[in-house]
This record gives structure tokens, sequence and C-alpha cells, in this order.
């Protein structure tokens, strides 16, 4: 006894699907209780239900010893519950403070008027605690993903929130962000607020967290001390039984080699890569945050210069790189949404396609939007974007956005195309879409290195698997021998053979 | 208009006029020049047309030894690209099965250059491969289903015992929620439940016209095969659901 949150026996079907069964969990004041498992475990479901968003058939909530009954959201947060999504929830038009603020703006006394200067001013000191440069004016839209989360969890604590979950918060931040993510988590636990933290990634929990249940598939697994337990035990645990292969792969005869990578090293953070890929090949490259997968693919495409060792591009040696010699030689960067820089989101669909190659459109020097919007239709159709061509890219979906990003590169008639994160953060439907694109492209005698941490993505769409940690590739899998236990155990730094 | 739209409409104005002029077609479909010689290229790989200086003529010469099932099918090009998806997936080697209907038809068309044993019970498909040097063709003989040309009955099914199938390509006429994928004639599903216990793997192909459609004989629920080709105009919810059933959905977009 003496947890403050504590949940028993929690049940719950979806029809005739047990997808909870007894789980029991519970959270400490002052404490991270990491929440881990494999994509469809129950982690978010069974976070869901403390959020008040789904019922739960059976089982029991005590709030500091007191049971308690949550029906709607509106109920967890006035018990200080409060739920970060993967997806950010603000309002993208409203500035920060309206966001925090919002449906509960302080009012003048006496007059039923917004005490505005109060809203800005305790926004202000939230922002000033956490060292956040961030301006309580700015619209919330201009924020990259990561200071987004910073707002929402600002927000959650504005309403008093005791006990805040975290569902994947790192899953789009870069790894600066990720660093001040950390940090205000440690600021948060002296406030001795409760933090749920759902996640896969290992290597974060040893370092933010004092307690780990594991789940799969609806089940509880075990609940451990994380200072006492052994990386390989959770890795273990988690894996279980190999999720049922679902991804549309297609086997495509590879042709000539278009890139080569020779003993590349960049500022100490990357060290002595090679690797090569050829038509019609998907690379595949994970590993866990930190590891120098995002950074690679900087130094490929020349936005993190210098570099030591050699760039092959279709047989040409590059011992210096840039994003228009890149582009130029048909290598592009396919950007994971949110991290701002792979749209320009103000901006309608057609601008953000024709961006990288203006000359195509243009005569003479002079820009034909009638021909922009002839070739930008034709895309936008090809791709299925359901969206018009001058629709301002915010507006739309995160999985149609992908596909203008895809479409922005088709348009400059790239043949190798890195892939960062092709499908986190969007809906089933459009994943099911991006697949496909890829397979297309391969099938036209295009090369995909595809960076992402969704370890079943990997697993079920690439040809060969590149592990990375510390800046260094630690082991290259071909597809038929690589498993999620032995990626996660290379990618967490183990050594050897298992 | 969808791409493929346009190439129909090409097609039927080819049919029409036997010419087509490359800036005309730009300024009827408002899309640029080069789309529209993307298009003819293709209608030219097809054998379709014959491209000229600022256009094309209609490939007359072809047309007879064409069966003429396709020309008034308007989701050809969604099948074409079916049918090359369809071909990716076969290895040399390997016994398929081809069920009938145009969207089998278009794999057969796909596969003449390989090594393998091609299985069906529709007299054009095999006709269609009749040419193909590395394929051992087998027709199962049967009933001949008025006015088509599948073959079907005891005796058809008589002739797939004792064979073994690697990949069975089924066509279906309606794939839906509730009553899961259908054919058209009960005759049909009864080959097709034989060939079930005699694949190792089902693949499942329909053009998107076929998503939210019921026809007259039940194959089966929606999980009976673990991939399916199709269309990217499907609705997603059907991509939703095959993706979480872990049933692999390959979807076509046309890039060139």
């Amino acid at each position: 006894m003496g947890h403050f949150l504590e949940m028993r026996k929690i049940t719950k079907l979806f029809g005739d699907n047990v997808v909870l069964k007894d789980i029991d969990f519970t959270a400490d004041k002052g404490q991270v209780h990491a929440l881990v498992g494999e994509n469809g475990a129950g982690k978010t479901t069974l976070m869901k239900i403390l959020a008040g968003v789904h019922t739960a058939n059976n089982g029991e909530i005590y709030i500091d010893g007191k049971k308690v009954e949550i029906s709607n959201p509106k109920e967890a947060q006035e018990l200080g519950i409060s739920m970060i999504y993967q997806e950010t929830r603000l309002f993208p038009d409203l500035n920060v403070a309206e966001n925090i603020f919002i449906r509960r703006e302080p009012l003048k006394k006496g007059l039923r008027l917004i005490d505005w200067d109060k809203v800005y001013s305790e926004t202000a000191k939230y922002l000033d605690y956490f060292g956040l440069k961030i301006n309580a004016r700015a619209s919330v839209n201009t924020l990259s993903l990561g200071q987004q989360k910073f707002v929402e969890i600002i927000r959650a604590l504005s309403r008093n929130a005791r006990i805040i979950i975290m569902d994947e918060p790192t899953a789009a931040l870069t790894e600066q962000e990720t660093e001040l993510l950390f940090k205000i988590i440690w600021d948060m636990k002296r406030l001795g607020i409760a933090i749920i933290y759902i996640s896969h990634r290992l290597d974060e929990i040893k370092r933010i967290a004092e307690k780990v249940t594991v789940l799969r598939d609806g089940n509880l697994i075990g609940t451990y001390e994380v200072s006492e337990v052994d990386l390989h035990q959770i890795v273990k645990a988690m894996a279980g039984k190999e999720i049922e292969d679902r991804y549309p792969k297609l086997k495509i005869k590879h042709g000539k080699e278009l890139l080569r990578v020779n003993n590349l090293s960049h500022e100490g953070r990357l060290r002595n890569i090679s690797f090569s890929v050829r038509e019609g090949e998907i690379l595949g490259i994970t590993g866990l945050s930190g590891s120098g997968r995002r950074t690679l693919a900087k130094v490929l495409f020349g936005i993190n210069r210098p570099y030591e060792g050699e760039i092959m591009l279709n047989g040409k040696i590059f011992k210096d790189m840039n994003p228009n010699k890149a582009i130029e030689n048909g290598l592009c960067y396919v950007t994971g949404i949110g991290t701002d820089e792979g749209l320009i989101l103000d901006a309608p669909v057609a601008e953000n396609i024709t961006l990288t190659n203006l000359k195509r459109i243009s005569r003479f020097g002079f820009l034909n939007k009638g021909e922009e919007a002839l070739e930008v239709r034709d895309l936008i159709e090809r791709l299925e974007i359901e969206a018009g061509e001058y629709e301002i890219t915010n507006n739309l979906s995160g999985g149609n956005q992908k596909k203008v990003i895809f479409a922005k590169w088709l348009f400059t008639n790239a043949k190798i195309l890195i892939i960062e994160e092709p499908t986190a953060g969007i809906d089933v439907s459009s994943k099911v879409d991006i697949y496909n694109i890829i397979n297309e492209l391969l099938l036209s005698g295009a090369s995909v290195i595809m960076i992402s941490s969704d370890l079943s993505e990997i697993l079920g769409m690439c040809d060969r698997i590149l592990v990375m940690c510390n800046g260094e590739v630690c082991k290259v899998f071909e597809k038929d021998e690589a498993t999620q236990e032995k990626i996660l155990y290379y990618a967490s730094g183990g050594k050897g053979n298992i | 208009m969808f791409a493929i739209e346009r190439i129909n409409k090409i097609k039927e104005i080819l049919y029409k006029d036997k010419r087509v002029d490359v800036v005309e077609l730009s300024k009827l479909f408002s899309v640029t020049e080069v789309t529209i010689r993307r298009d003819l290229d293709k209608l030219e790989k097809e054998g379709f047309l014959i491209k000229t200086y600022g256009g094309a003529v209609l490939n007359e010469e072809n047309l007879y030894g064409r069966t003429v099932v396709d020309t008034d099918d308007n989701t050809i090009e969604e099948k074409r690209m079916i049918g090359k998806i369809a071909s990716q997936m076969i290895e040399n080697g390997e016994a398929i099965f081809l069920s009938p209907g145009t969207t089998c038809l278009e794999i057969a068309k796909n596969i003449k250059n390989k090594r393998i044993t091609v299985v069906t019970n529709d007299l054009l498909i095999g006709y269609e491969l009749r040419d193909s040097a590395g394929i051992k063709v087998i027709v199962t003989g049967g009933d001949l289903i008025k006015s088509t040309s599948t073959l079907a009955g005891s005796f058809a099914i008589q002739t797939l015992k004792g064979i073994f199938i690697n990949k069975a390509f089924i066509g279906v006429k309606g794939v839906n929620f509730d009553s899961g994928y259908t054919v058209d004639s009960y005759e049909e599903a009864l080959i097709i439940q034989e060939i079930r216990k005699i694949s190792n793997e089902i693949i499942i192909v329909a053009d998107y016209t076929k998503f939210n459609r019921t026809a007259f004989a039940r194959l089966g629920e929606l999980t009976m095969a673990k991939k399916v080709i199709t269309n990217k105009q499907v609705p997603p919810k059907y991509k939703e659901f095959y993706f979480e059933n872990a049933i692999k959905m390959y979807t076509t977009f046309e890039f060139e």
C-alpha cells in the first residue's frame, strides 16, 4: 500500500477482443514509472483508461488511497490526471499563452473580462522556470514539435496536474529537444509530480525512470526496479513472440550500386561508417535516439559538414557535400514530419512541392504559375493527397503532409531517397499508402535508405538492416536473420553473438 | 480526373478519331504536355497506338489480334497495374493458379518471360500464354460457363486433384466487411474452395471498384488471404482493416 496511484486488475475489451487483462499498475510522487511493450501491447489503452478516454470493463483505480471513478476526460482532469499524447493537441493558430489557459482564462476582479496581463505573466513564469526560450505570444504553429510538447506539459502543470502521462514523448523530437525534455522531467520530479512514461526506448528509461512495467499482448509481464533490472531481461520480456508481418514488402531485383559510403566520420558523432545501397533495395538504419542515425542522414545530404571519408553517388566520389549538390546528383532527404525541416507549414501545398526544383517550372528565370499548377495537380492526384494545391500545408493531416514531402522529391526526380521515420505519427491508411509509394519508387529503379525507430516497420520493409550505436555501425543484418530482440540487443550496446 | 480516367478517355478518342494530338489533349485535360506524352508512352507499350510527330495514331493492326473483352472495361489501367505488382511476386520454378477474369489476364500478360507452371480455369488466360516458351500451361477442363471463358463443374475440380500450387491469384467481384470476398457464380466459388486446399498461399486481386460490393457466391472472410493487391483509391477503412489484421496490402501508384 501507500502508492499515490494504484490501478488494480484493469481489464478492457474492444468487442470480443481482450486488449488488457487484469493489469496492476502504480505510480508514486516524484518518480517516473516507465511503461514499455511492443506496438499493440496495450500501453496506450491502459493510460487512456486512466485519462478517462476509455472506461475499463473491470478493475479499480485508487488515488491517494481513495477509490475514484473516472468516466470521462473532464473527471480525470479534475483528479489531476493529464495525458500528453504522441500527436500534439494544441490549437495551432492560437499562441502559447492562449493554449495554456484556454477555456479557463483568469478574469479581472469584479469584471467578466479576461485578465490578459495575468495570462501572459503566468505563462512567462512557467517558461522561465523550465528555462525555455519560447515567446508566450508566439503562435503555436511556429514552434517545433518539441517546443509544442513543452507547451503541453506546462498546460498540464498549470491545471494542477499531479499525475502526468507521456505517450512516447521523444518519438518526433530532435536529440537536443530530448535532452531538454529530460531536464524538464527532472524538474517535475522535484515538484512531486508522478510521471508515467510510455516508451520503447530502453536507453531513455535507464536514464530517467525508477520503475518499469512491461506489457505484452494485453498481459502484465512484470514490474521491475530500473536500477536492478538487466536491459536484456526487459528486451526479452517485451519481444515475446515475433509479431506477425503486415508490411507489403515486394521482392525487387537489385540493380547497380547507387550510393556507397566509405569510412565516413563526422565531428566525433559518426565514426567509420561504411555501407552501400543498390537500385531497388531498401537499406534500413535503426538505433536508439542518440545513436547517430539522424546525424548520418544530415551528413549524407550535406546539412552537417564537413566529414571525413567519402560519399559515392552513381560512381562519382564526393569529398564534400551540400544539399544542392546532393539534389543535383539525385539524392534527397525525406524528413520526418514535425521536424520543421521538410515543409514550410504556412505555405500552400503547391509551393512546398515545387520549391526544390523551381527551374523545372521556370522559363528564362520567370516562374510559370500555370505550369506549377498543372505539375502539382498531377502529383497530388498520383499520390492521392487529400488537399487542393492552394491549401495551406499546416491544415493537412500528418499522413497528407508526409505525402507532400514525397511529392516534393518526386518532383525533383530523386533516385536515392533517405526517408526518415516514414510513418511516425500518421494514420494507418496513409501508412499503407506510404509503404506502397516506396514500392513504386523501387520498381522505377530508386534506392531507399529508411531511417526508422519503428522496428516492425524496419523488419517488414527492409532488405538489409544496419544497427547503429554511439555513432558507429554495430551490426548489419540480412532481412531474414534479424529479429526485434536481436536488433534491440545490439542497439542498446550488446556485443558478441546472441 | 485520375490519370487512369484520362488514359481511358484518350483510348475512347483514339477509337473514334483514330488519331490524337498532344497539344489538344493537354488543353482538353488541363495537364502538361509531358503528362500526355507519358500517357501515350504507356499506351504505346501496350501496343494500343503508334506515336507520331506531335501525337499518335491508333494501332489498328493490333486490334484484330486482341480479345474484345476489355474494350468497354473502364478499369483496365488499374488491372494492368495490379498485374504488374503481382508479377513481382512470382518466382521462377513456382506453380501458380490464375482464376478467371480480366485482372488475372493482366497478370498473365506480365509473366510471359518467366519459367513457371500456370494452372488456370480461364480459356483466355491459357490462350494468352500460348507463345510463352518458359511457361507450362495447364487448363483445367470442365463445363464452360455460358458467355464466359470460365471452366467449372466437377470435371474441373477433378483435374485439380493431386497437384500443388505455390501461389494462387484469385480475382474477386466483391470485397465487403459483411459479406467478405464474393464471386459471380456458385460454380466458380466451388473451384476456388478446391484451390484453397491445394495452395500454399492465396493472393486476392481486385481493382478498387470491387470494394464495398457484394457478388453472388461467397468465398470467405476478408482474412482468408494474407495478401491483397489492389489500387490506391480503395476506401481508407479497408487499408486500416488489412493492416491491423496483419494482411499485406499492395496498392498501385503510377510513377514511371
